[in-house]
């Protein structure tokens, strides 16, 4: 196995999660996955050698951009299903939270959960999100911005008390 | 919030305090900040409970037994590469055309992108929204509003928990003076699930369904309000639990506390 090969296989998890985020099913996820990593070994000559991950969740953003385009037109199901597509139990303890929050990052646009996840989950800073997703850093603020005022609301908008039983 | 802040602290600094993006100096600043200004603050203590839950639903990625042989597979560009990690019958794709748009810039994101997607309801969810709907239909019947009254509880009772698949009761709410009118199947995700209705002399009315739970959890006692209508509910085990009402939530609250202790 090469370095790069070793490389990529530790990035399996972000990899996946970040494709998970952005396809909300673990079929479309890994689907995402594969053909982004195809994508990438027939294109090894183009990465500069530096900041795999960067690249690779690059290809995936653009890849999964283009998927948008092609099956828009196609119903499918698309939301996180939560108990099995969600690897492991795991986020707010009540599941009721859980759901709330996994419907919550589903209704924010493609383009704000990509944002959201490259910061909140991969810890990129807003300059190198920007320069991965080729947008300017205000536009990047703006979605941040957005997803979190949208996920808020839809979380708040339930007006639920969540209370000691009895 | 009032997303104009005063001079010095944007909402950008906000974020980037939430995500751990400022300088130490920085940092304190909008810490000082926050301390006056508790709108913010709250806000921002929201996005960093956002961020926790996040990771934690996200965190549970690891790195799965097939992934070094399907690397090694995709690197050599062998046949078996082409099998798809999703078990899914490979589709013609498309994706080596699209692929290296890389840095095409923001123009690409257009409009046309894709309409929000479709809220589907997790089953959890579902349970305060049915519960409400049952109460509003149910209720303003004036002569059906059940199928089998109080005067058959015995028979009502074993009924409703055959077709649920687990054993119910109905709770005695006399003391807050309701008494039990009688009740009914419904649908709940498409499985059976069963309504009781109770009625006090003014004629105000209580719905308390129960639905099964496939994910055999259990959750805290919520409360959720929709319009007039007030719902209590909480899931144990196999079976979730709903009480509505249009009285206020004190009372809605002590009338759960004696289901919950009842059932």
């Amino acid at each position: 196995m090469t370095r790069t090969e070793d490389g990529i296989l530790a990035l399996m998890p972000a990899l996946r999660r970040y494709a998970l985020a952005l396809s909300r099913n673990r079929q479309d996820a890994e689907d995402l996955v594969q053909d982004s990593l195809e994508a990438a070994f027939a294109n090894l000559g183009a990465w500069r050698g530096a900041n795999l991950r960067g690249w690779l969740l690059t290809i995936m953003t653009n890849m999964h951009r283009g998927r948008y385009r092609t099956q828009a037109g196609r119903a499918r199901h698309d939301a996180i299903e939560t108990a099995g597509d969600i690897a492991a139990p795991a986020g707010p303890d009540d599941p009721l939270e859980r759901d709330r929050l996994i419907a919550a990052i589903n209704l924010l646009s493609p383009e704000q959960r990509s944002v959201l996840m490259l910061v909140v989950v991969e810890g990129y800073a807003y300059t190198e999100v920007a320069a991965m997703l080729g947008i300017p850093l205000g536009t990047v603020m703006s979605r941040l911005s957005r997803a979190r005022h949208a996920i808020a609301d839809n979380l708040s908008g339930h007006n639920i008390v969540g209370l000691r039983r009895p | 919030m009032n997303r104009t802040q005063p001079p010095g602290v944007t909402e950008d600094d906000l974020h980037a305090y939430v995500d751990g993006l400022l300088s130490a100096e920085r940092q304190a600043e909008v810490e000082r900040w926050l301390a006056g200004n508790p709108q913010a603050a709250s806000e921002v203590a929201g996005w960093q409970q956002q961020n926790r839950h996040i990771r934690a639903l996200f965190s549970a990625e690891v790195p799965q037994e097939d992934d070094a042989r399907r690397l090694a597979d995709l690197a050599a560009g062998s046949a078996r590469a082409r099998r798809r990690w999703s078990g899914r019958v490979l589709a013609a794709s498309a994706a080596g055309l699209v692929l290296f748009s890389l840095g095409a810039g923001a123009g690409m994101l257009g409009a046309r992108l894709l309409e929000p997607p479709a809220r589907t309801l997790a089953s959890l969810e579902a349970l305060p929204e049915a519960a409400r709907a049952s109460y509003l239909i149910y209720t303003r019947e004036v002569r059906h509003p059940v199928e089998v009254g109080a005067d058959q509880e015995a028979h009502l009772v074993a009924w409703l928990s055959k077709r649920l698949g687990s054993e119910i009761a109905a709770p005695d709410l006399t003391s807050e003076g309701f008494h039990l009118v009688g009740g009914r199947l419904i649908p709940y995700r498409d499985k059976p699930g069963a309504l009781l209705m109770y009625e006090n002399e003014k004629g105000e009315r209580l719905t308390l369904m129960f639905g099964r739970n496939e994910q055999n959890t259990t959750t805290g006692f919520r409360f959720e309000s929709t319009g007039n209508v007030q719902t209590f509910y909480w899931i144990d085990g196999p079976v979730g639990y709903a009480i509505s009402g249009e009285i206020d939530r004190e009372r809605l609250q002590r009338i759960s506390d004696i289901c919950y202790r009842q059932l």
